[in-house]
């Protein structure tokens, strides 16, 4: 029961105490235009070079804006505790560590989702983006997998924000290789073998194909096999992320690496 | 039975330097600190900046590992028993960092009483004794950002309470607050004491140590010099007289010569933002004033005053000591 409102109420808590764009004035020209315009400028770049159509490009970027929220939020989430000092009384609490740093994840995932959802409706009012009333559910489901998987990447990343005392760098970083790594604007077929290989390593690369093919109006049991793989990277993430995060919280006991207080 | 102990504990950190070649040195923060506090004690831990005070208390709060000797909370090893001394402490900050500043006080402590594992069904009503305990009520809706120091430091305070632990730990509460919230912090503390917890506060304000607490131990380097109750410490120094000056441009060579006074104990010489406080120990019945003065080359010279000794002349004998040998 415990576990569960720190997982809940504690992810909330520390949503609105560590994230930095939740001010409205902040949250709309960051989580919500700047992934607008992303979407425009590379549709429009397709249309001009005729490389694809809309479509490729509006659910490529779409699915990959979840990372906006998904590793900033829980880059924030996490590295922050080192920035404000406050990580010393958490860890100074017996509270179940999975609770505690999984239940980070719940908002920025709804975050993602939010973005995903807003940038799909203005692709539809601004592009030639159409999408069939029927695929939406298996859409969601992948929206929704994808998303769980880049924050489990994003605790990843948070976890050595914490440790390497920066948060800007490693989110913005990693934001900009998705961009070209994932797939959402250059096919994964098309990169160096070594570039195409860290590819199918990243959250979002499989979630993207099987939206894309959800989109053209394939079944959900015809893209399972990608979400399936989606789901494994985000559960490797998971370990990873809270792996390194129990290995820093030991490494800190022994050598004082993380607390400052 | 002792509700806190420390065995031997010790503590080195590696640190690096340079670039192209890297040279790793150890410095030992504490070294060989052994205590024990028995139940309902408010036990002082005082020392100068960086004499090992919070290193020892971190290490009791389970956050250091120590590099060797033991510690014990209730009975449980902070090494290797974490959960069970987690649960059973509250660890109070200094300062006024290490709280979520854009959440309010109500929400900061939401969210710690849910890591404290506080029922739900208790927590809304331990909330607000935390808050009327502090004297938080009515302010606690305010975001932290906008808190003054005294008022986070009693957030900090409330924070450390909220599972009404048996054993607090408070590092330098009263740094850096202003004295009216300095003695409403004190006020605070010896409640706590007087409800029965077990303290081990850390601090480097002499009349702190000596209003609040029963006993005291003086760590300087990293080792624990002396320790008993105030009253004790203070005897070591009964046979004295403490000139105490205030002064301008007193030079390091002046004080040097203070020392070689045949009677003289030690000489301190504090920085202040209005000058310096020259204090002077030397035996009981030696009248050394004049001597002192002119010593004192071309320094300014205000107040002058002879005084029985306090505890923190007998901080300063004990450090002084220790620091020589």
């Amino acid at each position: 029961m415990n576990s569960a409102r720190v997982f809940f109420r504690g992810g909330l808590l520390a949503y609105k105490a560590l994230f930095n764009f939740k001010q409205t004035a902040v949250y709309i020209p960051t989580m919500l235009i700047s992934p607008a315009f992303q979407i425009l400028f590379f549709a429009y770049l397709g249309r001009y070079s005729g490389l694809a159509d809309d479509n490729f490009f509006v659910v490529g970027n779409a699915i990959q804006a979840t990372a906006i929220g998904c590793i900033y939020g829980m880059v924030l989430l996490l590295g922050n505790e080192r920035q404000f000092d406050t990580f010393s009384a958490v860890i100074a609490t017996s509270t179940r560590r999975g609770a505690l740093y999984f239940g980070r994840a719940v908002l920025p995932i709804a975050n993602g989702i939010v973005v995903t959802t807003f940038v799909l409706c203005t692709s539809v009012l601004l592009l030639d983006f159409r999408m069939p009333a029927t695929a939406l559910p298996a859409f969601g489901i992948v929206v929704l997998v994808s998303a769980v998987s880049c924050a489990m990447f994003g605790l990843t990343l948070g976890a050595l924000a914490l440790r390497l005392k920066d948060i800007w760098i490693i989110s913005n970083l990693s934001y900009t290789l998705m961009l070209l790594l994932c797939g959402a604007n250059v096919r994964p077929a098309v990169l160096p073998g070594w570039l195409h290989a860290i590819s199918s390593c990243l959250p979002l690369t499989h979630g993207i194909e099987a939206a894309r093919k959800v989109a053209d109006g394939a079944a959900l049991s015809q893209v399972a096999g990608l979400i399936g793989i989606e789901a494994l990277i985000g559960g490797v993430y998971a370990l990873l992320g809270y792996a390194l995060l129990r290995l820093f919280e030991a490494g800190d006991r022994r050598g004082a690496t993380l607390i400052t207080v | 039975m002792s509700v806190i102990e420390a065995d031997g504990l010790r503590r080195s950190y590696r640190t690096s330097t340079g670039v192209l070649r890297r040279r790793t040195h150890e410095i030992e923060a504490v070294r060989g600190v052994s205590f024990t506090i028995d139940k309902g004690e408010l036990f002082g831990l005082l020392g100068p900046n960086g004499a090992g005070k919070t290193t020892t208390i971190k290490m009791l709060t389970t956050l250091l590992l120590p590099t060797a000797g033991t510690g014990r909370v209730l009975g449980y090893d902070v090494a290797t028993e974490t959960a069970r001394v987690r649960a059973s402490i509250g660890y109070v900050f200094g300062g006024d960092r290490g709280l979520y500043e854009r959440l309010n006080a109500l929400d900061n402590l939401r969210y710690f009483a849910d890591l404290y594992a506080v029922e739900p069904r208790i927590q809304r009503k331990r909330i607000a004794e935390v808050l009327d305990i502090v004297g938080l009520s009515g302010r606690e809706r305010e975001r932290v950002e906008g808190y003054s120091r005294g008022m986070r430091q009693r957030l900090h305070i409330a924070r450390g309470l909220l599972h009404d632990p048996p054993v607090i730990f408070l590092d330098e509460p009263t740094i850096g607050v202003d004295p009216v919230g300095s003695r409403e912090l004190r006020t605070t503390i010896a409640a706590l004491s007087a409800a029965g917890k077990t303290i081990l506060l850390t601090t480097h304000y002499m009349f702190e140590a000596d209003a609040l607490c029963d006993r005291v131990g003086i760590i300087a380097k990293g080792q624990l010099l002396a320790q008993g109750s105030p009253a004790e410490l203070k005897a070591r120094v009964a046979d004295r007289t403490v000139v105490e000056i205030e002064a301008h441009a007193v030079t390091a060579d002046a004080v040097e010569k203070l020392r070689r006074i045949p009677g003289v104990v030690a000489v301190t010489l504090d920085e202040r933002d209005d000058g310096q406080l020259l204090r002077v120990q030397s035996a009981s019945g030696l009248e050394l004033t004049q001597t002192i003065l002119a010593r004192l080359g071309d320094a300014r010279v205000g107040r002058i005053a002879t005084r029985e000794p306090t505890l923190e002349d007998a901080y300063v004998d004990v450090v002084t000591q220790g620091t020589r040998s």
